[in-house]
């Protein structure tokens, strides 16, 4: 599968009160409706409803098919057909379909799946953020699929949100996925430096259950399933590694899958398209290797210490 | 383009009097298979008298030579081994050029192979007195001998092209898996074991007891370090249950130097992480060979070492 190039739109502060689903909401609307003219540009805002039930979808500026939804609401809890595993109150998920060509909600996701396509994928809770700060918003897209990046130095955090076809399967064949960082302040792929933490889950389980956990759900077979990261970075010290500081030549690590199902027939799912295990970095890290190749990191720390999240312009 | 793994059939040899009965055990069995359909590598050399070492080259006449070597109460001369050398233990050393069929120096006053690319013996055995299942895996450009033994563990070692890099060119290697028992590889369900490290460390921290990887690129011996491991659980999701697929995931690695320049020096070649297996554990599908090694007998508790005949 040829590699495809990364458009990274630029950052924004944005103020999140306490009401933390709304205000995200209306960051993400903001944000994709400033990077939506940027060279590059991917996905635009199909629609932001402000007003319950509270959404923002975003649609493909080329006009082809498939919708990636964000909803949530300060004080309402979404209906169980809306979400992976259970619902909970005031929480941002995202949802994507496909298939779907509606530029509105087609239910509202208090009632029932805000997208109605056979395809829908409930996803699992996006982000953490949930404390009310000044935020940093940046997201990360190409033709198949988004990621949102909130990110707070002060609270030490990052969230990564995404939906799309952002998987490919061991034959190289596109995965639809839903994938969000879960309801932990932190970044949880970079908590530990052994990556063992769980903004994509390593350890298998039974299936996404909870509001609360990171998870990523793919679309295989026809079949919604938990999908697990099946490789941890060995050891702190594999991280400098990851740099030739004298060549200026990066590398990164492709994080492969393996998914869950309730059929007891297992497979390794494949990997992610372009997002890898990387070098150190802080947010909003660009990277430019001496062959030209381009990635952008992302991370938390204001000292940078551990690996981040690569959005890589070249396949891993 | 990727090669097909030949895999001889196992054998039980008695190993009491370390490690002068491990090389009994390997020239045995190496004989006794080095004239089979798809053989690529013979002795050459079995010398039993001190200094006792056993030459491997390849059974077509290209240049190369895999060494093993050690005897019992005897220490390596520094030049033979990587790291400390250390009484009584095995050894496995590599040359990419070499075609001699004797040892050009006694390893107990020099290198024992005198090429100049002559890479230095990796510690490469368990040590325990027992009956071991000794088998091997082999292609085209190198070897991993294979001990195991269902209460001391597996051991595994090889040399030649065993790695390749990021533009797939091979990597001259020597692998040993130090002086653990066990199978290292494997003790833990998520390979945090030390067959090939992960704890990145300065080559001057290498002794003779730590499992270790060698790879000679640009002319110079570098320590490589697996850099990722298996995630908890995953080994037993590498295996559709229907037994008809099975999958298998690169081990990737990373090279120390003390130049620091750093690098990626690539992976494994066609050796993996797989699924759950018994030792001598062989599986097909789609066309595709696969055979896994690890201590057990009977149990499917650890994930093992996984020769796979197609690129991964």
């Amino acid at each position: 599968m040829p590699a495809f190039t990364w458009h990274v739109s630029a950052a924004s502060d944005q103020v999140i009160s306490s009401n933390f689903a709304d205000d995200t909401l209306a960051a993400i609307n903001a944000i994709v409706n400033a990077g939506d003219g940027d060279p590059g540009a991917v996905w635009e805002v199909a629609n932001y409803a402000s007003t319950s039930p509270k959404s923002v979808l975003l649609r493909r500026i080329n006009g082809a098919p498939g919708r990636i939804i964000f909803f949530g609401q300060q004080g309402s809890t979404p209906n169980a057909a809306a979400v992976a595993g259970t619902a909970a109150a005031s929480v941002l998920y995202v949802g994507y379909s496909a298939t779907s060509t509606s530029n509105t909600p087609d239910a509202s996701f208090l009632s029932g799946a805000p997208l109605a396509a056979s395809d829908y994928i409930p996803g699992p809770r996006c982000f953490g953020v949930t404390v009310a700060d000044t935020w940093r918003f940046s997201y990360a897209e190409f033709e198949d699929g988004l990621y949102v990046l909130p990110s707070s130095y002060t609270q030490n955090a990052l969230g990564v949100s995404g939906a799309g076809d952002l998987i490919e399967d061991i034959d190289g064949n596109n995965v639809g996925a839903c994938m969000g960082s879960g309801s932990n302040n932190s970044l949880n792929w970079c908590t530990t430096v052994s990556n063992s933490g769980a903004i994509i889950p390593a350890t298998i389980g039974t299936g996404y259950t909870g509001s609360t956990q990171a998870g990523l759900i793919v679309r295989y077979g026809g079949a919604n399933r938990s999908a697990y990261r099946a490789t941890s970075i060995a050891a702190t010290a594999i991280l400098p590694k990851l740099h030739n500081t004298t060549t200026n030549k990066a590398h990164f690590l492709p994080v492969p899958l393996v998914f869950d199902t309730s059929d007891v027939v297992y497979s390794v799912l494949g990997k992610f398209r372009q997002v890898a295990f990387g070098p150190i970095c802080r947010r909003e890290t660009v990277f430019t290797d001496a062959d030209g190749v381009s990635a952008y990191g992302h991370h938390c720390d204001l000292v940078p210490s551990q690996s981040g999240f690569w959005f890589v312009d070249l396949e891993v | 383009m990727p090669f097909v793994w030949n895999v001889p059939a196992a054998s039980d040899q008695v190993i009491t009097t370390q490690p002068d009965d491990y090389l009994v055990a390997i020239n045995a069995v190496i004989v006794a298979n080095s004239g089979g359909a798809g053989a690529k590598w013979e002795v050459a050399l079995y010398n039993s008298s001190s200094p006792k070492y056993i030459i491997l080259r390849r059974k077509n006449g290209d240049p190369g030579r895999i060494i093993i070597f050690g005897q019992n109460g005897s220490t390596p001369n520094a030049a033979a081994t990587y790291g400390s050398p250390t009484a009584s233990i095995l050894y496995v050393g590599y040359s990419a050029t070499s075609t001699v069929n004797t040892a050009d120096a006694s390893y107990l006053s020099g290198a024992p192979l005198a090429a100049s690319d002559y890479m230095p013996g990796m510690r490469c055995m368990p040590q325990a007195a027992a009956t071991w299942r000794v088998n091997y895996a082999e292609h085209d450009d190198g070897v991993v001998i294979l001990f195991s033994e269902t209460s001391n563990g597996l051991g595994s070692f090889g040399a030649g092209e065993l790695v390749e890099d990021l533009a797939a060119a091979p990597v001259s290697a020597v692998w040993g898996n130090g002086s653990g028992s066990g199978l290292q590889w494997a003790t833990t369900n998520n390979l945090s074991g030390s067959l090939i490290p992960s704890a990145v460390g300065a080559d001057a921290s290498y002794s003779s007891t730590n499992a270790g990887l060698l790879l000679r690129t640009g002319g110079v011996n570098r320590q490589a370090f697996r850099a990722q491991s298996l995630a908890t659980g995953v080994a037993a999701k590498l295996d559709n249950l229907s037994g008809t697929i099975a999958y298998f995931l690169p081990i990737l690695l990373v090279f120390h130097n003390s130049d620091t320049t750093l690098n990626i020096a690539g992976k494994m070649r066609q050796i993996g992480f797989g699924p759950l297996c018994d030792r001598e554990t062989s599986r097909s599908g789609g066309g595709i060979n696969a055979y896994g090694h690890q201590a057990s007998s009977s149990g499917t508790a650890d994930p093992g070492i996984w020769f796979v005949d197609d690129d991964i």
